[in-house]
């Protein structure tokens, strides 16, 4: 994965872990629309083009040579983070406000990759890795 | 029974009470491409001096099949949060632009691949929601 994405990703991260002080905190982050099986379905090998590809989709965030063809990438990502804070009730009858917080959230993200022969047509599709879109569930505990 | 009108204010104001504070933040990375700085570029036409006096060096620059394509990106971010006494919501938005400028063996215009992904992109609080 691509350093900027990367540093884009570990900030927002750090910034969603940081943020709330209320009892129950939900943060998101989305980085730029997912792309799921249904999107891409219309890729079909040896038959659909950059063009195309880049119609329906959108430009590719890399496009990288390799010896026989070309590969364009797609980055996206989907986060989410939940908290609870029960030492927030404290407040109301000590002077300071302990935390007990739970707190819980996944990346959601992914590469989708397609491959292209020297005349810019596709010849391979796949999603690099797919974690799948996490949800919002404060408990730490679950396996 | 109080007037419907009565109650959507006391609703109105029962949130406001509740409401702490709101943020707007934004961010963004590399300068916004324009879509009609874009649009001047003439395939067969337009030299890679005048794509690089227009946009500047590119961001990055790949070659492939012998051809030199520029790659430009622009990032874009907006964030909102709604802070509420016992709740609070926030968003993280991030879209980018991409642009592909693909040059011939005589170094002119070939092709030009441009998406604005950040167009109409707006600042959302709620999270529960694709």
């Amino acid at each position: 994965m691509r350093p900027r994405y990367i540093a884009i990703a570990l900030t927002l991260v750090m910034v969603l872990v940081a943020s709330g002080c209320g009892f129950v905190t939900f943060a998101r982050v989305s980085v730029n629309n997912p792309l799921r099986v249904g999107d891409v379905a219309f890729i079909t090998p040896g038959r659909t083009t950059f063009v195309t590809v880049v119609d329906r989709l959108g430009p590719p965030n890399e496009l990288a040579e390799l010896h026989d063809g070309i590969v364009a990438t797609y980055y996206f990502l989907d986060a989410k983070y939940s908290r609870v804070n029960f030492g927030w009730f404290a407040r109301f009858w000590l002077p300071v406000s302990p935390d007990v917080v739970l707190a819980g959230g996944g990346l959601g993200t992914d590469m989708f990759q397609v491959l292209f022969d020297r005349d810019w047509v596709a010849i391979d599709a796949a999603f690099a890795y797919h974690t799948g879109t996490p949800s919002f569930s404060p408990w730490p505990f679950r396996n | 029974m109080l007037h419907p009108a009565l109650l959507r204010a006391l609703g109105v104001m029962l949130c406001l009470s509740l409401c702490t504070a709101c943020a707007w933040s934004r961010g963004t990375l590399g300068d916004d491409l324009k879509r009609d700085t874009v649009e001047a570029f003439q395939k067969g036409v337009t030299p890679r001096s005048e794509v690089i006096a227009k946009l500047g060096a590119p961001d990055r620059v790949v070659t492939a099949h012998g051809r030199d394509i520029f790659q430009y990106y622009h990032y874009d971010m907006k964030a909102s949060s709604l802070i509420l006494i016992i709740v609070n919501f926030s968003r993280f938005t991030i879209k980018s632009d991409d642009l592909y400028v693909f040059f011939d063996k005589r170094g002119l215009v070939d092709e030009v691949v441009f998406g604005k992904r950040t167009e109409g992109m707006e600042f959302r609080f709620w999270p529960f929601k694709d």
